[in-house]
């Protein structure tokens, strides 16, 4: 099997998008809480959950709601829930691309595609520069992100 | 050198912080485990799992513990992290110079002898590098 085979195994398979996604919205709601000061209790009440099924999210990173229940979260943390279905022939070209310009340390200026869901900053915060249809950067403290 | 960087082809190019897999005399041992987790069938959930975690942590997401664990090193100065699925274990470590590099997949029973192996694989890669 060659490598490029073993990427669209991993691709084609539906866990590897949810997998992408859970930690999407984990990540949206933890900082939300951070940003906020709040505790599991005040946060709970803001998403309309119960604390248990709060814990449970934080504690696995899996959501597993409803797709109507995962954006009444995402408006909650102040992110607009962005979906895009990419074709798999695009995707797979851009992939390659990006992937062609890494070997040859190439400056790529192509267009960068994201399929899985983004979660938009919420027009309230003004500090997020969205270009080109990229992922929105944070700041990050690598520490934090590190576990 | 025994050992190189080869620019992983198995997950998102896109990512912010590049992702390699780690050759040892020019063997790609991650490469061996994921065609053998393919052809076995039954835990290509569990690695599509871990590449969507080793791309998120990647681009800088926040991870849970029980998705992307940081490995004690003891003194040693590197990070090595496994990113986890129920049964499946993928290990990179950060190589500030070049990004993050995966090491081997292994499964939770040989986590202990897994670790074991990372952690003297890397810190023979960086005492090469110096």
């Amino acid at each position: 099997m060659k490598e490029n085979n073993i990427r669209k195994v991993i691709r084609d398979n539906p866990a590897y998008w949810v997998e992408k996604t859970n930690i999407a919205l984990y990540d949206a709601i933890l900082r939300f809480m951070k940003k906020k000061n709040m505790n599991q209790k005040s946060m709970a009440k803001h998403l309309e959950i119960s604390e248990g099924r709060l814990s449970q999210i934080l504690n696995t990173g899996n959501i597993n709601y409803s797709l109507e229940k995962i954006i009444q979260i995402a408006i909650k943390v102040e992110k607009y829930p962005a979906f895009s279905f990419i074709a798999m022939s695009d995707l797979e070209e851009a992939e390659n691309k990006r992937l062609f310009e890494k070997r040859s340390n190439f400056d790529y200026d192509g267009q960068e595609y994201y399929p899985f869901f983004m979660m938009f900053e919420s027009a309230l915060n003004q500090n997020v520069e969205l270009k080109n249809n990229k992922q929105i950067k944070f700041e990050l403290n690598l520490d934090e992100s590190r576990n | 050198m025994k050992y190189s960087l080869h620019l992983s082809d198995k997950v998102n190019p896109q990512t912010d912080v590049t992702i390699f897999e780690l050759l040892i005399n020019d063997k790609n041992l991650f490469e061996k485990f994921c065609k053998k987790v393919l052809k076995d069938g039954n835990l290509k959930n569990e690695l599509s799992k871990t590449m969507a975690i080793i791309e998120q942590a990647s681009s800088g997401y926040l991870l849970p513990a029980k998705k992307h664990n940081k490995i004690n090193t003891g003194s040693a100065t590197f990070q090595i992290f496994e990113a986890k699925a129920k049964i499946l274990r993928v290990y990179y470590f950060i190589d500030e110079k070049n990004g993050n590099v995966i090491i081997i997949g292994g499964k939770k029973g040989n986590q202990k002898q897994d670790i074991e192996f990372v952690t003297k694989t890397v810190k023979e890669y960086f005492d090469e590098r110096e």
